[in-house]
């Protein structure tokens, strides 16, 4: 297959959009599994297709800005954060064959444009001019900044201990071993994810029963499409990497690469959906309390141990 | 317990009180001597304030009534304590450093009756809006006719 | 209006472009930073919260209220004594028959008229169906404002069991008009007696062990509301808190058990006390008091005698007064009822426990986090309806 074609269809952008759609409403189903309520019904056959209209009805929404609202940087924010993380999407291979680009570099490039977002998420709010997207943007760079730190030196730990790069490399020098011995980072990464991607239960920056909807506010229809979606493609890539990083992949039995990928991408994301069914959320000081004293050291600490692992064993 | 009261407040303010209900009691002072009375209750144990109602008797030509409810958390038992105001000079002192949960009562008061309470820190609008300050709805004397918005004209 | 631009597939409007300042900024520079909590909000409700914020700090709080005033105590004055139950059960919505019985009992006391006692039972039995309607909902949302939707859900659909029961019994769900000066408007049919039991059913078989396992004892539920907002017996006295805000500090008043109106003398059950003080024992109170209810209704079903369920109230009542307590869900609700003669009531003042709440919250909000605002606003358990009036 040819790059660009790959790009757009398979694992590219019309792909990943079904991908997307479907999470979403994986989501609502089982949040609303847990609620005990029905969740999308009507629109198509059981619902599938409620969320392909609810993005519809955002498309066609009216395109208001603030008036005090920095008009350039307001209009441009969603398009810039939503072009640094569908690059995030290039270096995952989601099966043997299916990826876009393959570089030594993947894992450092994909951690090095996560690290980019906050000022994105904080120009955000800080372009809308309201008080409520102005306190969501200092949050966004308060608690990224705190989560990304465990986040690197846990991906790193499994860089090191595969002793090297390149995405594809790991996977297929993944074993048991590996996932036993890498198992501390693996938590400690999921984690890191839900802090910086800030999914409940460390949705801080976007507290609706504290500041309205953070640097959400005030921003709605197709930017407010496009953010909402940045944010998610953001958790999906970080969730693929953990994949590929700790549970191996797309390798399995019997089954296509590409399906087992998904299957243990489904895991995660259930994990995810009914933490936040569950869990209220927490206060800016406790999570950077947390980050810092708890989740920072524990990385450093296991990566001190990989490390170590690594000199026995090689 | 209700007794005790009755009694003290026989010899130290000369005021004569009735039962109410079986557990309240009903003392009638005057305006003056309001504050001391209240410091008194407060010492004796009648130490959580339930409101301030005040009842507006003008038709019958009484004037106006104010009634502070008291609470003792530990026996149980209440005191009312009311005061008759006149028409002409509607102010009575504050008791709101006394209790202070008694201020938005009393600023409540104030809003919907016009009683002035002297000293209170903040006799602002509260409930009505802002345009409607000085009209006291709460009043018998109150038109809702006078009031009434007009109504716009069917096109 | 400036020039519009046209890009790829929508336009937009861009105002003549104005420099903006750095006054025009003004939450750089202001220090103190302050923040509508409400009209339109996503947990405030009907009313505003003016928070001055330095940083993530709390300086001070200031409530604005009055968007729901109705001036009930006013309408009731229109009406004639029978006919007022519209106007007082419409306090607050959500638990309707607590502040109906309190009117009726002022309203009684005047008359001097004795009430069957079936009636004082089925008013047990509703007052505490409204209890728990109203519970379900204080601890739905005070989960809720941490960003969790699972209990209101959970909640909402225990909550429909009553409802139902309600409106077997009265016709109407929400605003039943159902208890009168005089006894209770209809018959407790068996129907209804059935539709209470399959609530009170669902409620202790399903709704409380499912809820118990995942919401009480929840660590982060824990992390984020124990120890904060803490009011010590001494202060709650002194700040004139009222209901189960009162009770979580340690103090046990109840006007149930204190002075029993309705069938309560002759049911057994205990008043839900705790010592710390802060949100989350407000939150247990809640939730021990829900458990108690459910007891009571059992109780009170149990135990319903046979006899009429109404007596003819007169339709002049002798000039009078009273004083009533009764312990309404969000508190002690007190009515001062006055009779001059006539068809209607002369006045009624309210005496509510969310407003005393209320204006004791700015005393409690003083240095906590912006993000511990919502979590003492809705451990306070206030009806927007009852503070309004």
């Amino acid at each position: 297959m040819e790059a660009w074609i790959k790009a757009i269809f398979f694992p590219g952008f019309v792909f990943l959009l079904v991908v997307f759609l479907m999470i979403f409403y994986l989501e609502r189903k089982i949040l609303a599994d847990v609620h005990l309520r029905t969740g999308p019904y009507y629109v198509g056959k059981w619902g599938l297709l409620q969320t392909t209209a609810d993005v519809f009805k955002l498309l066609q929404k009216e395109f208001i800005i603030q008036r005090r609202a920095n008009k350039l940087l307001f209009s441009l924010i969603p398009f810039v954060a939503f072009l640094m993380v569908a690059m995030l999407i290039a270096f995952i291979p989601f099966s043997e064959h299916s990826f876009i680009v393959s570089t030594s570099f993947d894992l450092l490039i994909v951690l090095a444009l996560v690290t980019g977002m906050p000022p994105v998420f904080f120009y955000a709010g800080w372009a809308s001019k309201s008080k409520y997207s102005f306190i969501g943007g200092l949050r966004v760079v308060n608690q990224m900044i705190s989560g990304e730190i465990p986040l690197w030196l846990s991906a790193l730990a499994a860089a090191v201990f595969y002793g090297t790069l390149n995405h594809l490399q790991i996977v297929q020098e993944s074993s048991w071993l590996g996932f036993i011995i890498l198992l501390p980072a693996f938590l400690i990464f999921v984690t890191a994810t839900l802090i910086v991607t800030d999914r409940p239960p460390f949705d801080i920056p976007e507290a609706e029963q504290e500041i309205v909807y953070g640097f959400l506010t005030e921003f709605g229809g197709f930017n407010y499409a496009i953010l909402v979606l940045s944010k998610l493609v953001e958790l999906f890539a970080l969730y693929s990497i953990a994949v590929v990083l700790f549970l191996g992949g797309f390798k399995g039995p019997v089954l296509p690469g590409i399906l087992w990928f998904f299957i243990k991408l489904a895991g995660l994301y259930l994990f995810t959906f009914v933490v936040r069914a569950s869990t209220p959320r927490i206060r800016m000081d406790q999570l950077l309390r947390f980050c810092w004293k708890v989740l920072t050291p524990l990385a450093l600490l296991n990566l001190a141990f990989i490390i170590l692992v690594k000199m026995f064993i090689s | 317990m209700l007794e005790e009261i009755r009694e003290k407040l026989k010899s130290q303010f000369g005021l004569e009180s009735e039962s109410y209900d079986t557990n309240m009691l009903l003392v009638k002072c005057d305006r003056n001597q309001l504050r001391d009375l209240m410091k008194f209750l407060k010492e004796n144990g009648f130490n959580y304030p339930h409101t301030v109602s005040v009842v507006d008797y003008t038709p019958k030509g009484e004037g106006f009534q104010a009634n502070y409810v008291l609470e003792n958390l530990n026996s149980k038992k209440f005191v009312m304590v009311r005061v008759s105001i006149p028409e002409e000079d509607l102010t009575v002192p504050t008791v709101s450093d006394i209790f202070p949960p008694l201020q938005p009562h009393e600023r409540e008061a104030w809003e919907m009756f016009g009683v002035e309470f002297i000293g209170n820190p903040r006799l602002e609008v509260m409930l009505l809006p802002d345009w409607a300050e000085g009209w006291f709805p709460l009043r018998k004397s109150y038109d809702f006719k006078k009031h009434r918005k007009p109504s716009k004209e069917k096109k | 209006m400036g020039n519009s631009i046209a890009t790829a597939g929508y336009t937009f409007v861009v105002e003549e472009s104005k420099e903006i300042s750095g006054e025009d900024l003004g939450l750089l520079q202001e220090k103190l930073l302050q923040l509508n909590w409400g009209v339109q909000h996503p947990a405030s409700g009907p009313m505003r919260l003016k928070v001055w914020v330095d940083g993530d700090e709390v300086v001070k709080v200031d409530p604005d209220i009055g968007y729901v005033l109705r001036l009930l105590e006013k309408l009731v004055e229109y009406r004639t004594w029978i006919n007022a139950i519209v106007n007082v059960e419409r306090a607050c919505f959500i638990d309707n028959f607590g502040t109906m019985t309190g009117y009726s009992i002022a309203a009684e006391k005047i008359a001097g008229v004795e009430v069957p006692k079936k009636a004082d039972y089925v008013r047990t039995i509703l007052c505490e169906g409204g209890r728990i309607v109203s519970h379900l909902i204080g601890l739905g949302s005070f989960v809720g404002v941490m960003g969790v939707h699972t209990p209101m859900q959970w909640a909402l659909i225990a909550r429909e069991k009553f409802l139902d029961a309600f409106e077997v019994y009265s016709g109407q769900r929400i605003a039943t008009a159902s208890i009168i000066p005089g006894g209770v408007r209809y018959e407790p049919t068996g129907k209804f007696i059935e539709k209470m039991i399959t609530a009170v059913d669902f409620l202790e078989k399903e709704f409380i062990p499912r809820y118990g396992e995942v919401f009480i004892d929840n660590p982060t539920l824990k992390v984020r509301s124990e120890g904060i907002g803490v009011v010590p017996k001494e202060k709650a006295v002194e700040l004139g808190l009222a209901g189960p805000a009162l009770r979580a500090s340690g103090i046990p008043s109840d006007i149930r058990k204190d002075y029993p109106y309705a069938a309560y003398g002759e049911l057994d059950f205990k008043v839900v006390t705790k010592e710390e003080g802060d949100c989350y024992a407000r939150y247990l109170v809640i939730w021990e008091e829900l458990i108690e209810s459910a007891k009571i209704i059992r109780q009170a079903i149990e135990g319903l005698p046979e006899g009429e369920w109404r007596t003819k109230f007169p339709i002049k009542v002798p000039p009078g007064e009273a004083y009533v307590n009764v312990e309404w869900a969000r508190g002690c609700f007190g009515f001062h009822l006055i009779s001059d003669g006539g068809t209607g009531p002369y006045r009624l003042k309210m005496r509510a426990p969310s407003f005393a709440n209320l204006w004791a919250m700015p005393e409690i909000m003083k240095n906590v986090k912006l993000a511990d605002v919502p979590v003492i606003f809705a451990s306070l358990y206030m009806c927007h309806g009852d503070i309004d009036r």
